[in-house]
């Protein structure tokens, strides 16, 4: 099958040739298949967001390859708008991208430079509000009055009314309160499940992403630290304490306990698999 | 001990016919030199609590003390001020020079100080936030969290007995946060300043003496964090959190197991565990 | 692409052109500036190269920097150039329909360019060499007998300093929002002048509301931290004029002085 996305030893530097040149990303090589759902982490400057503007060509990669559902994006410069409807983009505090006179319209912006039909957009709009849990009344509203909740849903509609295949957001519960974050997760992984999309999450927080991804991308200065199931990259702690991540605090209590000398898996990262494990220890009856 | 932030039936509407308070008949008393965390879901009115512990918004009904002050009273807004210093959430909106050192020499600037005494709150605000080394740099070119630190010193060079923080993590990452709670913490130790920390993070949240929750406007829960957290269907139907730690713990009991609720650090939830698993 | 402007960056350091009063700097760049508007033939201009090279020199400036901040105003220069070329009446070298390449045409857009070069590059250092606080501050002080009649000096002078302060800041905004938008298929690069406009409105409208979000958050800052005007305000750092600051100011003179007088002479 197509992967969704395949990089093939991708370099990126900024400023080339002039006193402030950096490397921002030094040959990755990086694939991700269809129907995936990856966490990418890493600290600021890691390079994650360098990386995720590559999957729908607003960067042009300094060296290497990036297919996007088996197409190379730069072999062909003047078609490259195409992947930015492929690989539909959330980014960091979407809110502030709105501009439109009504919620519709601003939401229909994406389907409208795709060239669709009116019938079309209209739907898509529709189903992209009750994708991020909004109600159809706020449409003819102007998105400045909507809450801040609301104008992060509208926004996250916005690109969901693309319908991308592979739909990458960067930071889409940042400044939320406990419940709003688990709202727009549960709202994201709903949208990964129904159309079968490819969703790359970019998230500091590590409990976000041990409660909604399957896969977890590690990134440091540029590279690639480590690749794998939740489980597999949280059972390297040390790891990620040395690109200034850190496993999630369910995580630290079993090593603690291990440390302690109780006989616990310490691969476990979120509270269900830790009460799991410990009533099993308790020989199931607790 | 002395308080600090006295709220006496403090009401507060955004609109002038008041149908919807952001803050109900709030009353609430903060001792001198204790470091208190604000939690709330969004449009808990945190933020709008805030705001009145520094004039910059006045009670609609009820009153509002800072050192005794009334923040009603227009005479005394500047002295209310410089008492209760306050950060907000974007560093960049906040930082007025294009030097380090020129900002944080900003407010003693305006509150016409000589120029050594200037000259001295600069160079020992930056030092209380570790920023000493970037007195030159432009604001610009540093990370988030220093931003913040650098806001901080901005407010500390006025000596404030009090500092309230709007959700001053908000928008920094992992490492910019654990910079930001640090200084914070030493500035309540090491200089004795009161902090009110208002914050969606719960763990942060974990690290303050006391812990208040607002919800619609009202207080729900007044406590330590231990506490605080061992509510944890109050929490969660006020639209929060607990640490895992002690979420952990809670789903541990509610499947009738003997454990308590108040392991809210790794350390001491293991320890809890530890026993139960030996029992 | 945005990065590029140079213009009115500061890049800190501690030489003495960095540390001279900003009002001997402000009065020097004056100077200068009137130094190359009255230049007549080239010993005057060599002069004012002259005095380029040295102040950056001793500024240490880095010369790709001085060359750097050129480039967003190339057009202008060559567009200045080539009209000189063509309308300037005099001997003809070269005749083409209506065009006329003139010997007085060559000259006079070789001089225009030489000086619009020199004037770019001698005021830009200025800003590289001073911290925009600095600058501001020179200003106010320069036009302080202004405010006897009622011009609001210190407030014109906050605005200044406020707006160098938030130029990287909205720079790095409408790029995030014009990747935000492009993300969403907008098309900035291509149609019509008229359609380019118009495609301008997804990134203006956000900029525009960003911007006053931000200055109201700003304003209410600077009050948390006591600000009330400039009455009453002392500084971290009072200007106060040193030997070095009368001696540059009198080599300044005496430059602009044989910049004027070699145009008459030779």
């Amino acid at each position: 099958m197509v992967k969704s996305i395949e990089v093939k030893n991708l370099t990126h530097v900024y400023s080339a040739g002039t006193p402030f040149e950096t490397t921002a990303l030094s040959d990755i090589s990086f694939s991700v298949e269809k129907g995936e759902f990856v966490g990418i982490i890493g600290h600021t400057g890691s390079g994650k967001s360098t990386l995720i503007q590559h999957f729908n060509g607003l960067k042009k990669p300094t060296s290497g390859t990036v297919m996007i559902e088996g197409e190379d994006v730069w072999a062909n410069p003047r078609d490259v708008k195409k992947f930015r409807f492929r690989a539909g983009m959330v980014f960091q505090y979407p809110e502030y991208q709105l501009f439109e006179e009504t919620v519709f319209l601003d939401i229909a912006f994406g389907p409208k430079n795709m060239g669709l039909k009116q019938s079309e957009i209209e739907e898509r709009v529709l189903e992209a509000v009750e994708f991020v849990g909004l109600s159809p009344d706020i449409l003819e509203k102007s998105p400045f009055d909507l809450s801040g909740g609301q104008k992060r849903r509208a926004a996250i509609a916005g690109v969901i009314a693309m319908r991308p295949g592979i739909l990458i957001l960067d930071e889409p519960t940042a400044g939320l309160d406990p419940r709003g974050r688990d709202d727009i997760l549960l709202h994201i992984s709903e949208y990964h499940k129904k159309m079968n999309a490819t969703v790359l999450l970019v998230t500091h927080s590590m409990e976000d992403i041990a409660k909604t991804v399957n896969r977890i991308t590690v990134l440091s200065r540029g590279k690639i630290l480590t690749d794998g199931t939740p489980k597999e990259v949280f059972s390297e702690p040390e790891l990620l304490k040395s690109a200034g991540l850190s496993v999630p605090q369910v995580t630290r209590v079993f090593l603690r306990l291990r440390e302690l000398g109780a006989p616990v898996d310490t691969t476990v990262y979120t509270v269900e698999q830790a009460v799991k494990q410990l009533s099993a220890l308790r020989g199931g009856k607790v | 001990m002395r308080e600090i932030i006295k709220t006496e039936q403090l009401r507060f509407s955004y609109q002038s016919p008041e149908t919807v308070l952001a803050l109900k008949d709030l009353s609430i008393t903060i001792p001198e030199g204790q470091f208190v965390a604000v939690l709330g879901h969004n449009g808990s009115g945190k933020s709008t609590l805030a705001k009145h512990m520094n004039a910059i918004l006045l009670p609609s009904g009820g009153a509002c003390y800072i050192a005794g002050m009334d923040t009603r009273d227009k005479s005394l807004i500047y002295d209310i001020r410089r008492t209760a210093g306050m950060v907000f959430q974007n560093p960049d909106n906040q930082i007025v020079a294009t030097v380090v050192e020129e900002d944080v020499a900003f407010a003693p600037e305006n509150m016409g100080l000589p120029q050594k005494e200037i000259r001295r709150r600069v160079d020992e605000a930056l030092l209380s936030v570790g920023m000493q080394d970037y007195k030159q740099s432009a604001p610009y070119h540093l990370s988030g969290g220093q931003k913040q630190r650098v806001a901080i010193a901005g407010v500390i060079a006025m000596r404030p007995r009090c500092i309230i923080l709007d959700e001053p993590t908000a928008m920094l990452d992992p490492i910019g946060r654990d910079e930001i709670l640090s200084t914070i913490k030493s500035l309540n130790k090491n200089h004795g300043i009161t902090i009110i920390l208002i914050t969606h993070n719960m763990n942060e949240a974990a690290e303050a003496d006391r812990i208040l929750v607002l919800s619609k406007g009202s207080l729900l829960i007044d406590g330590t964090p231990k506490e605080v957290f061992e509510n944890v269907e109050t929490m969660k139907s006020a639209g929060l959190s607990v640490p895992q730690t002690v979420e952990l713990l809670y789903e541990l009991k509610k499947l009738g197991c003997p454990v308590s609720l108040d392991g809210l650090r790794v350390n001491e939830c293991a320890d809890i565990l530890y026993r139960f698993l030996e029992a | 692409m945005l990065q590029d402007i140079t213009l009115g960056q500061y890049f800190p350091g501690s030489t003495l052109i960095h540390r001279l009063d900003p009002r001997v700097k402000l009065v020097a760049a004056f100077l200068y500036i009137v130094a190359l508007f009255s230049a007549q033939g080239p010993v005057a201009y060599g002069l004012c190269l002259l005095w380029l090279v040295l102040v950056t020199s001793v500024s240490k400036v880095h010369i790709r920097l001085m060359l750097k901040g050129l480039k967003p105003l190339l057009f202008i220069i060559i567009f200045t150039a080539v009209l000189n070329v063509f309308y300037t009446p005099g001997r003809i070298i070269y005749e083409f329909y209506f065009l006329h390449i003139t010997y007085e045409g060559i000259a006079l857009a070789f001089y225009m360019v030489v000086r619009i070069i020199l004037l770019i590059t001698g005021t830009s250092l200025l800003t590289y060499t001073t911290s925009p606080i600095m600058l501001t501050d020179g200003i106010e002080l320069l036009l302080n007998p202004l405010k006897k009649i009622k011009v609001p000096v210190h407030e014109l002078s906050m605005m200044m300093t406020i707006a160098l302060r938030f130029i990287p800041t909205l720079i790095e905004e409408t790029e995030k929002i014009m990747n935000a938008q492009k993300a969403r298929g907008a098309d900035f690069e291509s149609g019509r002048l008229i359609r380019r406009i118009k495609a301008l409105s997804p990134v203006l409208i956000p900029l525009f509301v960003s911007a006053f979000r931000r200055a109201d958050e700003l304003a209410v800052a600077m009050e948390c931290r006591l600000y009330r005007g400039g009455e009453g305000r002392t500084r971290l750092k009072e200007l106060s004029l040193t030997r070095a600051d009368y001696y540059s100011l009198a080599f300044c003179l005496v430059f602009t002085a044989l910049a004027i007088l070699s145009g008459k002479i030779f």
